[in-house]
């Protein structure tokens, strides 16, 4: 497939909220710099957890013929690596302040680890994989997003005592997955390439 | 707690949407719903018993890491267990059996161990409680809403509800011969089932606020 | 009283050691747990190529490709695998017998996920023997003139997809051999 090919499927088709169903972010409603904060951290705690899980595997577990306990060994290598990362470029305040605490909160979420081990899963190479996890960060972000922009919506309108809050979040992800679910691989491959 | 807060069965998926995601887009069958259930529960209960261990041999600023390798080794282990039991289930549950080390009931468990008012060590303190037997509440209360999930996705997805063992079909239902509406064996199927459930819940919950009040 | 560096290095060796000690113990007990079901799916590939399985898989780089084999014993040259397959309906593991040139000689179901998934169909697999090496394998268009496959035109593509990757894969490594 082809890189815009991945870019669209990571996005739309296997859309990391509404596809996967990973965690509920609740940075995604921050605004202003706390925000970008959060977004930041979930952009390069996704590149850098998805390039360090390709690496092991292809170049340590696989040939030694461990693949079948990456999990463990991307728990014990490459998470404190990446939380090592974030510890370095941390500060007292202001912005990497923010990136450094919303990275410890994201790093320890289905997010990280679901991402870094579909991008690393489907045969793709390194370059393939770290597209990969960088565009599924971004179609989650934009899913939350319009999520918690529906959220508000919800908030305002006359809705049934049983279905407030949670139920009609739900049932409104479901519409938005329904609609997403024509975004299939095959369909993408043959716009995209 | 307040008893009368809850219905009959404390649910952390239905009242407090705790480890909702593989629920969502992975429990779209009886026998996967039963899986992730009882891979949920198994995790979060043994992490919640080796949690004094820990607590004990382990410094606090190493607590996360070590709980989270744990969990790891928890999930290796029971994804080991689904693949002798069922390779192609193994194979349809994918990425969510890894994803059982970072499943919110098992996080639950690190975040919400306190220290006793008696002074001997830390108990955990969910939402039904203090101690082990409110763990046990809510990975059984997981485990129901699991099932019921996944058997409503695959009755109305696939029109039938199988449970099938290493060897041998246990049990096998068939509704209709062709699937009555194939969207809820997909994801988005998944959160419209979960939202309906939950409403559900919170209708029972109310009704029982009511008659209590 | 303060830690000194030394003494939370230390700390910290330990945990580490400990937690190594862990993954290889997890690593022995699913090494043991996987013997068993290598067991099962090469004596289900001996059964259906009616030869013996070599000891060893063969290194492959396919994440669908669960396992392949060379197939001992007299006669052309012959390789096993046990693949999965993947689609919205469901998920199956089959073994498959496939000749050096990469045409499909047999194929065998082995686990399946749900009873309705499209894989179970008696004919499901029968349109793939013969393919691949000098037949090229069901396109959209012939899939949509097979009954069987009304309703579940992408798992039947998905399916001819896994094999064809199986065929290309026997291909070259026979290719290497010669």
């Amino acid at each position: 497939m082809s890189y815009l090919g991945i870019v669209a499927l990571s996005v739309f088709g296997a859309n990391a909220l509404l596809s996967y169903g990973f965690a509920p972010c609740p940075a995604s409603r921050l605004r202003g710099l706390v925000g970008l904060a959060a977004f930041v951290a979930l952009f390069l705690a996704n590149a850098l957890a998805a390039s360090l899980l390709w690496a092991l595997r292809a170049l340590v577990l696989r040939p030694l013929g461990l693949d079948y306990i990456s999990l463990i060994i991307f728990v014990m290598i490459a998470i404190p690596l990446v939380r090592l990362f974030f510890r370095a470029i941390a500060a007292k305040s202001g912005f990497l302040h923010r990136l450094s605490t919303a990275a410890d909160d994201i790093l320890v979420s289905s997010i990280v680890f679901g991402i870094a081990l579909i991008s690393t899963r489907s045969g793709y190479s390194i370059l393939e994989a770290l597209v990969a996890s960088v565009s599924s960060a971004i179609g989650y972000w934009m899913a939350a997003v319009l999520l918690d922009a529906l959220r508000e919506r919800l908030e305002l309108s006359d809705v049934p005592e049983a279905f407030r809050g949670a139920p009609a979040m739900l049932i409104s992800a479901g519409l938005m997955a329904m609609a997403l679910m024509g975004f299939d691989a095959v369909f993408i491959k043959n716009l995209a390439g | 707690m307040n008893e009368q807060r809850y219905p009959y069965v404390p649910n952390p998926v239905l009242s407090g949407l705790l480890g909702v995601f593989p629920l969502v887009a992975a429990a779209n069958s009886l026998m996967n719903g039963f899986v992730l259930g009882i891979g949920v529960a198994l995790s979060s209960l043994t992490l919640a018993l080796l949690m004094p261990f820990l607590q004990s041999f382990v410094p606090d600023r190493l607590r996360t890491p070590t709980s989270l390798t744990l969990s790891a080794a928890l999930a290796l282990l029971i994804g080991a267990g689904v693949e002798a039991f069922s390779p192609a289930a193994a194979r349809s549950l994918g990425v969510y059996i890894p994803l059982l080390a970072v499943n919110c009931l098992s996080l639950q468990t690190l975040r919400h161990y306190h220290p006793a008012t008696d002074g001997e060590g830390r108990v955990f303190a969910g939402q039904y409680g203090t101690g082990i037997s409110s763990l046990l509440k809510e990975a059984l209360g997981y485990i129901a809403a699991a099932i019921l999930i996944g058997a409503f996705r695959e009755l109305l997805g696939s029109g039938t509800l199988n449970f099938a063992g290493p060897d041998a079909q246990l049990f096998s239902f068939s509704l209709t011969d062709e699937p009555p509406a194939r969207l809820f064996a997909a994801p988005a199927g998944g959160f419209i089932v979960l939202g309906c459930l939950a409403a559900l819940y919170r209708i029972a919950t109310l009704k029982r606020k009511r008659r209590g009040a | 009283m303060a830690r000194t560096k030394k003494e939370i290095l230390v700390e910290n060796l330990l945990v580490a050691c400990a937690m190594g000690l862990l993954a290889l113990l997890v690593a022995g007990v699913i090494f043991v747990a996987k013997s068993g079901s290598i067991a099962r799916e090469r004596s289900v590939l001996s059964d259906l190529a009616g030869r013996p399985v070599a000891a060893q898989p063969v290194a492959i780089d396919d994440p669908s490709i669960r396992r392949l084999y060379r197939l001992l014993g007299q006669g052309p040259a012959l390789f096993g695998a046990v693949i999965d397959l993947d689609s919205r309906s469901g998920s199956a593991v089959v073994a498959a017998v496939v000749a050096a040139d990469g045409q499909i000689q047999s194929i065998r179901l082995i686990d399946i996920s749900s009873p309705r998934a499209p894989f179970a169909a008696a004919a499901w697999f029968a349109n793939f023997i013969g393919r691949g090496g000098d037949r090229p394998f069901p396109s959209r268009v012939d899939a949509q003139n097979i009954a069987l496959v009304s309703g579940a035109t992408e798992s039947y593509l998905e399916t001819g997809a896994a094999l064809g990757r199986l065929s290309v894969a026997v291909r070259a490594l026979a290719g290497e051999k010669s």
